[in-house]
């Protein structure tokens, strides 16, 4: 997963021309000048924050979980950290909504485990060499955007969108419908030219690359679409063979022994013979993971857009550990576009947010949750824009807190008037 | 005020027109491309043989499915051109004639002509709206990330076997045509077959003057339209299909806009074909 000794090293992130190194947890990854008047201020504010309001590792603090407020339980379920944490006082935790104030540590327990059935891996260990995963921070950064830019027509998708990810990482890049997500991933993928900025692609600029230093680039990446983009008149296992009949020489027996044994990594090997019409959405993202990790030889990235899209929660929890597994057992660098923040929060190393364009906020998922940005408040939180000014103000990661200080105000508006 | 706003008006469509211009000036380019970076691959043996199965499957999609079409629609023209052109020249007792002016009208110009309509709204709209729909489903994109070649892919089979398949369709559907001829001179032009089949023969070995295959001008020079209208439909409606955008409607626009484009270029390469071998200027 080392850079390619021959390339150019590539800049740090956020265009700092520092070597990469480790980011520090506490740092801020907004860049001011990018934020508008408001946004700039609850920043400043939110340097006033007690240490003590971030999160640890082992846990992940929710500010409530009532019994009136189910809206927030299922995505609460998901927030459980691998590996577990331990349990507080209870475990029930709807009982414990109930007697929950303001904070409450949720904990993997028995009633949030999911079924061992679910659990079980999606990857066969012995199917693959193991290769140990992990972001690797001490390396270059394996993609690297710098500054893009991208308009169609008078329309801006991209205003400057930097973003540096590290071999081994898994970065999740989340924002709402039409705030660039699938544009950055396809300049990654290099089916758009930035009208300004640069992007490097392990170690090598690929910002205007044609020919064979396309081809080359390309080989590094593995995409799943977000509808699979398996071609229907071909089975699932002419799907996953496709690239390597077309890209390689290998007899048909080398290939068949290759498709199959991925087709056996992700659990499907029953579907080799059907068409992509008559196979089910989950089935269909692992066909398209088959085919985009067959050429395993070349591959150092996955990108995945919108890799849960449309799928019911158990599909999209097989989904997520599908992801985690790639990245553990093949060692590989994962973009995965979401607007499903569990699906982030299960698989992120870091999660970037993208904001009219621009990168809001890049940090770890627990940065992301305690953020002072309205609009990551607002996106992560599923609160209304006046919900999240106030959040941001008042440091409080709670509904209630939120609606008391919208009560205060409006109390306060009163008394003046 | 009113000035103003025609003057607006005046230029919103002068602007409409600049960009539909351009746009049309871009899809040639992307279309001569396109016919080039798949073309290009049509004497390599290997590839061919590496796509054989894709090329036969488009060779029966444009072929065999669209075989019962075009024998209706011909033995129909066969019908119609015998019938009216019969009674016309049954006034001059030269209804003996017909056979040489159907063979001559069906095989050099309504053969390839009828042939190439029909697998402009049968084969061509289909390959649009496939080829449209892979774009708009990322399809495409996905090829090209796998850095695979939708040109070589995709286009390279669907021209081959327009490129085989609109010729035979051709000859298909003359035989037809001259047949139906046949029957409606029989019945009702009082022509027996013997001598409608002598005078088909007659009327297709002459106008021969320069020709090196002078026996069959007529055929020949039906084939090769009919191979150009082949070509024709078969870049022009992947290209239409392969830049398609807007999801659902685009792929309706490109279809629509590519049966429309076939239609005119069928036309312009037909009149310029005939124009080429028989015109004044022309005369191979």
């Amino acid at each position: 997963m080392s850079a390619d000794g021959e390339a150019a090293p590539a800049p740090a992130a956020g265009g700092d021309d520092d070597a990469p190194t480790v980011p520090p947890p506490g740092a801020r990854p907004v860049d001011p000048d990018r934020l508008d008047g408001d946004e700039e201020d609850l920043l400043e504010a939110s340097d006033s924050v007690p240490a003590d309001e971030t999160l640890t590792e082992s846990r992940i603090r929710l500010e409530e979980i009532t019994a009136d407020d189910p809206a927030l339980r299922p995505s609460a379920d998901d927030l459980v950290p691998a590996g577990g944490a331990l349990p507080p006082s209870s475990d029930d935790l709807p009982a414990l909504g109930e007697s929950a104030s303001d904070e409450v540590l949720l904990v993997e327990t028995p009633s949030t485990r999911l079924p061992e059935e679910v659990l079980a891996p999606v990857v066969d260990p012995g199917a693959l060499e193991f290769r140990p995963g992990g972001p690797r921070y001490d390396l270059p950064p394996m993609i690297h955007l710098e500054g893009v830019h991208k308009s169609f027509g008078a329309r801006k998708i991209l205003d400057g969108v930097d973003l540096a990810i590290y071999p081994g990482e898994t970065v999740c890049i989340i924002g709402g419908s039409g705030t660039g997500k699938s544009v950055t991933l396809k300049h990654i993928m290099r089916l758009l030219e930035p009208d300004a900025g640069k992007v490097w692609l392990d170690g090598e600029d690929i910002t205007y690359a044609h020919g064979d230093r396309l081809q080359r680039a390309r080989s590094k990446l593995g995409v799943n679409f977000q509808f699979g983009a398996l071609l229907n008149w071909l089975t699932v296992f002419e799907n996953v063979a496709l690239p390597l009949r077309e890209n390689t020489k290998m007899s048909e027996e080398e290939i068949e022994r290759r498709v199959m044994a991925k087709l056996e990594l992700l659990k499907i090997p029953h579907a080799r013979d059907l068409f992509p019409t008559e196979i089910s959405g989950g089935m269909m993202k692992r066909a398209a993971l088959a085919r985009a990790v067959v050429m395993e030889e070349t591959l150092k990235v996955i990108l995945y857009d919108e890799p849960t899209s449309g799928l019911d929660p158990i599909s999209t929890a097989l989904v997520d550990e599908m992801i985690n597994e790639m990245k553990a057992r093949l060692g590989l660098t994962q973009v995965v576009v979401t607007h499903d923040m569990v699906s982030a929060y299960r698989t992120a190393d870091r999660i970037a947010v993208l904001h009219q364009g621009k990168v809001v906020q890049f940090g770890t998922p627990e940065e992301i949750q305690n953020s002072r940005v309205p609009y990551v408040q607002q996106f992560v939180r599923g609160l209304s824009t006046q919900e999240a000014l106030v959040t941001s103000k008042s440091g409080k990661f709670s509904k209630s807190a939120v609606h008391k200080a919208l009560e205060a105000e409006q109390r306060g508006e009163g008394k003046a008037k | 005020m009113s000035s103003s706003n025609a003057q607006s008006r005046f230029l919103g469509a002068f602007g409409a027109v600049g960009a539909y211009l351009i746009d049309r000036t871009q899809f040639a380019g992307y279309a001569l491309v396109l016919a080039y970076r798949s073309a290009r691959w049509i004497p390599v043996p290997s590839e061919m043989w590496k796509r054989r199965g894709f090329i036969i499957r488009q060779m029966h999609s444009a072929g065999i499915e669209s075989l019962p079409v075009t024998l209706i629609v011909a033995i129909f023209i066969g019908f119609l051109l015998s019938l009216s052109a019969g009674v016309e020249l049954k006034r001059y007792g030269q209804q003996a004639i017909v056979g040489q002016l159907v063979a001559v009208s069906v095989v050099r110009e309504f053969g390839p002509f009828m042939t190439g309509l029909i697998l402009a709204a049968n084969v061509g709209s289909s390959m649009a709206a496939e080829l449209g729909t892979m774009k708009v489903s990322e399809e495409i994109d996905a090829l090209e990330v796998m850095s695979i070649d939708p040109a070589r892919f995709l286009v390279l089979p669907r021209l081959v076997a327009m490129m085989v398949m609109t010729p035979l369709l051709t000859v298909f559907s003359d035989i037809v045509a001259i047949i139906g001829g046949g029957i409606i001179a029989m019945t009702q032009l009082g022509v027996g077959w013997p001598k409608y089949y002598q005078n088909v023969l007659e009327g297709l070995a002459a106008d021969n003057a320069g020709f090196p295959f002078y026996e069959g001008k007529h055929i020949y020079t039906g084939l090769l339209k009919a191979l150009v209208f082949g070509i024709t439909i078969a870049v022009v409606s992947c290209s239409e299909g392969l830049r398609t955008t807007g999801g659902a409607v685009g792929v309706g626009r490109a279809t629509r806009r590519s049966v429309i484009l076939c239609y005119l270029l069928v036309l312009v390469f037909g009149y310029f074909g005939t124009s080429l071998f028989y015109g004044k200027s022309g005369n191979f």
